[in-house]
């Protein structure tokens, strides 16, 4: 198993710990890096703020972005990350509970790579967690790190 | 006339009596009217030519004839008896006495006699000479005439009546009138113009619109309408103008126009019927807003509502994961408990959103395979839940006139009650048709299940309400009132028949497609 690093951006501390748990549940063992509004996510993915000096050609194996987030929301987080060069080749996975069609439409046109809704049943949502990593951090062949 | 003169002529002639025989008997066969004289028994003594000419008769079935006994006694009319008896015994002369009468040969004609008794000499018997002018054609045409001046009058009368009748309506209708002349003048006003305007007759009536009122009517829109797509068109609806006005502030008006040509070759004038939609714009604009914030709160629902029950329920599955030998059977059942409930509360918010969304929905209207469309519910029905036991029966070559999304939802919630509902049965069978009820074709979703009460029917449809215990059948209460709402959007009637342990029937209709 690769090891790259979930950046999980959420901003809710039970959605947070069932994360963990479900990751857990499932084995995958990616060190999880935790951003709990979209202004920490930005500053994490391009070595801003509290994250200044990280190198930023690390880039995340995936990144799990919650939509409805305080500070910066999650398609403003994504339209930042397609428009930046080190950036834009950056799984993103969105995470979130809702459904609705705007959101849906709203996060593939900014070139989300899939749209998750999380359902309320934890074994379901641990279920989905199983899949997104699988899919994510083994199935998938991640762009090569740059120089 | 032509008799009178007849007359003259002949007393003028008197100085030979051969001489004014023979004159009299040339002005007889000049004349173009007939003429017949008869001695005073009434037998045939002279005829003109036009006479033959005109009753189509011969010479030598007439001279020294009864007159009644002429032409096979078609003479014979108890109006000329009646003239020649009693009239003219009692007067020596009597003009334009009319007789009808249907002849065989020429039919029916309107004759004026004009009647004189003659003295031919002292002592002599009197004659009888009988002038014959047909005016059967004047008759006829004027009747025609006649019947033209009354028609005149009655078209002038509907005329007037409709000019009244147009008034009327004009100072009845609410929504301000007013027509112009083809110089865009002011003609005729309701008086529901002057109310609402605030003006008055004497600065409206022949005034140039854009005049009235201090030139407020100087309208761009206004000048675009009148000046630029009426004169390409005859009419034109719901053209929607704005404008500030110093009385009455500002209003957004709906004009439709028409142009009017009130007779062959007149000039044409216009109609101009003013709605004011300035309120009704306003409460539009606040319903916008208020469905915006509609569509906010639904959002916050469905974001912010559910991520604590995902919390409940994952930390109540922690609690029996991690602690689950530290409770004991019961304990871990209320665990069960906080978890189903959990569930409940998530398909709740996720109808009630569904159930919002229906309400505003664009539609689309398209010709549907209804057939189609239930047998691809079925298909997944059966997918989901691969312990459905239940017979569908689906009615082939079904079609309706609807929005395939919203048709699908209504009749995946009928097919998913009747499953349901008919899920005890042993023998369960549900059926999809179409049949004719009340002079009109519906729709039928039908399962031989458990039923309801016919007498709580009416809580049917509402939202919430449930004729069921959750324990026996699990639900939200929200699915009939969405298949009602997207019925009743469609223009379609939802009821249902049903009866305890005997099953249920919903119907719907919809609209036919062509």
């Amino acid at each position: 198993m690769k090891n790259g690093v979930i950046l999980l951006v959420e901003d809710n501390p039970s959605d947070i710990g069932l994360t963990k748990r479900a990751l857990e549940q499932n084995h995958i063992a990616n060190p999880l890096v935790i951003a709990e509004d979209g202004r920490e996510a930005l500053d994490y993915l391009f070595g801003t703020g509290t994250h200044a000096g990280r190198d930023v050609r690390d880039l995340p194996a995936v990144m799990l972005l919650d939509l409805k987030l305080p500070k910066v929301s999650g398609l403003e987080v994504l339209k930042q990350v397609r428009a930046d060069e080190r950036t834009r080749l950056l799984p993103v996975v969105i995470l979130t509970s809702s459904s609705q069609d705007m959101d849906i439409t709203s996060s593939y046109g900014l070139g989300a790579n899939s749209y998750v809704r999380k359902p309320v049943d934890f074994t379901e949502f641990a279920e989905v967690v199983r899949a997104v990593g699988l899919f994510w951090l083994i199935t998938n062949e991640s762009p090569p790190r740059k120089r | 006339m032509r008799s009178q003169m007849t007359r003259d002529t002949m007393e003028d002639a008197r100085p030979s009596a051969d001489e004014a025989l023979d004159f009299a008997e040339s002005v007889i066969n000049t004349v173009r009217e007939p003429l017949i004289s008869l001695d005073h028994n009434l037998r045939v003594v002279t005829v003109s030519r036009s006479f033959y000419d005109f009753f189509k008769v011969r010479p030598e079935e007439t001279v020294g004839r009864l007159i009644y006994d002429l032409g096979n006694k078609q003479w014979d009319i108890p109006r000329l008896r009646e003239l020649l008896e009693t009239i003219l015994p009692q007067r020596t002369s009597f003009d334009n006495y009319e007789v009808e009468h249907e002849f065989a040969d020429i039919g029916k004609r309107t004759m004026l006699l004009n009647a004189r008794q003659i003295q031919q000499g002292q002592g002599k018997e009197r004659s009888i000479l009988l002038a014959i002018e047909d005016i059967t054609e004047r008759k006829e045409i004027e009747a025609g005439l006649e019947k033209t001046r009354q028609e005149l009058a009655v078209a002038k009368r509907s005329a007037d009546e409709a000019l009244d009748f147009a008034e009327s309506v004009i100072n009845t209708v609410r929504e301000p009138l007013i027509s112009l002349d083809h110089n865009l003048r002011v003609v005729t006003v309701s008086r529901s113009f002057y109310d609402f305007f605030k003006v008055r007759p004497e600065e409206t009536v022949g005034r140039l619109i854009y005049d009235l009122g201090n030139k407020q009517w100087d309208i761009p829109r206004l000048r675009e309408l009148l000046e630029t797509i009426l004169p390409q068109r005859t009419s034109f609806d719901n053209y929607e103008v704005e404008h500030e006005f110093a009385d009455i502030g500002k209003r957004t008006m709906l004009l439709n126009a028409r142009q009017i040509q009130q007779g062959q070759g007149k000039e044409r004038s216009i109609l101009l019927a003013i709605e004011d939609i300035t309120e009704r714009k306003e409460i539009e604009a606040g319903l916008d807003d208020t469905r915006k914030q509609l569509e906010a709160f639904a959002y916050s629902v469905s974001h912010d509502l559910r991520a604590p029950l995902r919390g409940i329920d994952g930390w109540s599955l922690a609690l029996l994961e991690d602690y689950g030998d530290k409770l004991d059977e019961r304990g871990r059942g209320y665990i069960d408990l906080v978890r189903s409930e959990t569930q409940t509360m998530g398909r709740l918010i996720d109808d009630l959103l569904a159930f919002s969304r229906q309400a505003r929905a664009d539609m689309n209207q398209e010709r549907l395979d209804m057939t189609a469309i239930a047998e691809a519910i079925v298909y997944r029905l059966r997918q989901q839940s691969p312990d459905l036991r239940a017979d569908f029966i689906i009615q082939p070559g079904l079609s309706a006139l609807g929005d395939p999304d919203l048709i699908e939802i209504a009749l995946t919630n009928l097919l998913e009650n009747a499953a349901k509902f008919s899920s005890r049965s042993p023998h369960a069978t549900i059926e999809f048709g179409q049949v004719e009820e009340k002079g009109s074709a519906a729709f039928f979703v039908r399962d031989n299940g458990v039923g309801f009460d016919m007498a709580y029917s009416d809580k049917l449809f509402g939202v919430f309400q449930r004729l069921h215990k959750s324990s026996d059948f699990p639900g939200t209460g929200i699915g009939l009132a969405s298949v009602q709402r997207i019925i009743n959007r469609h223009g379609g009637r939802i009821w249902a028949e049903a009866q305890v342990d005997h099953g249920a029937t919903f119907y719907f209709t919809l609209r036919q497609a062509s």
